[in-house]
């Protein structure tokens, strides 16, 4: 019996954890600031939360923008304290061939991308180095 | 446990929709009944739509903002007969025209702004928050600080940025009270007018490769849309709009994009602090005059039933 109230117990707290790690992620309190790493004539147009709590097996929370021919984008991000560390970042091509990843000497940077080819991206993102695994990322664009 | 969650998703349409009627556009009984005895009809046959798969295709829909940019850019001078007229606000009053309605607004309203017309900016942003407040969901515009914000031309990346973030909590919004079409009939309608509205420059200064490309290019834009829209498909109304807009379908059957490959390497820039995609690889678009005549009639017959001109 108090094998099962065990196992019970053991189980709704891993629920309760789970439900909390979703609810505590509150990154997007990191918007402005997020926005405001966009370089000199961009304009916001997405913003993504990146919460661990929902990603994939691999670690991974992805999500797809089509990217227009003729625009060039930028990728900014932050972790859960506002500062652009500890988030992997992966940009795909429309058939899923991997195109950029942000990082460079050991740090990771937001990406910038003169996009010629319209099509559905991918965008994956992964933290790095951290076990708060809650943060934001930011898409701007100029033409 | 699904059919609990059905009812519980009636129960909150029919809120919903009395919240609706307490607003200045109130829909008459006769329709209130209309989309109620709709909905309990179908009570029991509300198929569990995949969430996730419908917050990431709406996550990755491009902004009407691109558009408007690319026209004013390309030198198209501003024209406020491309526009929805703010007149016909007091013809939407069910929550799809509403929805609808709102994205064709919202696109009005960022053209107007990157052009900097103030006065329309504001007749613009003030029938967005009228309509957001009949789809009770008005908290969402802070319309004061909008206001001031189109009346000053140096606070226009604010404004955008604002107004962006404010379409996004409403996003935001509809998919936690699982009203998640109503998103996709705001975006669907803010694409369908940005597309009039590259259609319309395209007609009135024809041969501008990089315009004809554009329109073209909606195809993927449009595809992502049918995918959206066809798991609505169990609600009659959602599935007419989804009829309307396989018109356009069948029309881009025949537009060819094709992909040159290239090769890519980044750069880092440490004057941006940022690093930088070189990707020479090129898409191509190949869209016959004939067939961009076709795209605009079709684009105007389902714009007009929308906006009900």
């Amino acid at each position: 019996m108090k094998k099962y109230l065990l196992v019970t117990a053991v189980i709704l707290s891993s629920m309760v954890f789970y439900s909390d790690a979703s609810a505590q992620c509150d990154a997007m309190k990191h918007k402005g600031a997020c926005v405001g790493q966009l370089a000199d004539g961009f304009t916001f147009i997405k913003s993504y939360l990146l919460d661990g709590a929902k990603s994939n097996g691999k670690g991974e929370i992805e999500y797809s923008f089509v990217f227009s021919k003729g625009t060039t984008y930028m990728l900014t991000f932050a972790n859960n304290v506002g500062k652009s560390d500890n988030v992997e970042i992966t940009l795909l091509d429309p058939e899923g061939k991997e195109l950029a990843k942000n990082m460079h000497g050991g740090k990771y940077y937001p990406i910038g991308y003169a996009c010629k080819t319209t099509g559905v991206h991918y965008m994956k993102f992964k933290f790095k180095g951290t076990d708060d695994h809650c943060g934001l990322s930011v898409l701007g664009f100029k033409r | 446990m699904l059919k609990l969650k059905s009812r519980t998703l009636i129960t909150l349409s029919l809120a919903g929709l009395l919240a609706v009627s307490c607003g200045d556009k109130k829909p008459s009984i006769e329709q209130l009944e209309d989309e109620l005895s709709q909905a309990n009809k179908n009570v029991d046959e509300i198929p569990k739509i995949d969430e996730e798969k419908v917050n990431q295709i709406l996550q990755s829909i491009p902004s009407p903002m691109e558009t408007a940019f690319l026209l004013k850019n390309k030198g198209g001078e501003y024209n406020k007969t491309f526009l929805n007229s703010t007149e016909n606000q007091k013809k939407y009053t069910t929550r799809y025209e509403q929805a609808i309605n709102l994205g064709i607004y919202g696109t009005d309203l960022a053209y107007a702004n990157i052009y900097e017309m103030s006065a329309d900016g504001i007749s613009y942003l003030t029938t967005v928050s009228s309509l957001a407040d009949d789809l009770d969901i008005g908290k969402y515009f802070d319309l004061g600080t909008l206001k001031g914000l189109i009346n000053h031309s140096d606070n226009m990346d604010s404004l955008l940025n604002m107004t962006t973030e404010n379409f996004e909590k409403i996003n935001k919004h509809f998919q936690e009270t699982k009203s998640s079409q109503l998103s996709a009939l705001m975006l669907v309608g803010g694409w369908l007018e940005g597309l009039n509205l590259l259609n319309n420059v395209n007609i009135l200064s024809p041969g501008s490769a990089e315009l004809e490309e554009k329109i073209g290019e909606q195809k993927i834009v449009l595809a992502q849309f049918m995918e959206l829209l066809r798991m609505y498909d169990y609600d009659p109304k959602m599935k007419s709009i989804t009829e309307e807009l396989a018109k356009l379908e069948i029309l881009y059957n025949d537009v060819v994009i094709e992909e040159r490959e290239g090769e890519q390497r980044m750069e880092f820039n440490p004057e941006m602090g940022m690093l930088e995609l070189i990707n020479t690889t090129v898409t191509i678009v190949e869209v016959s005059e004939e067939k961009l005549k076709q795209i605009d009639t079709t684009t105007k017959a389902i714009r007009k039933s929308f906006i009900k001109s």
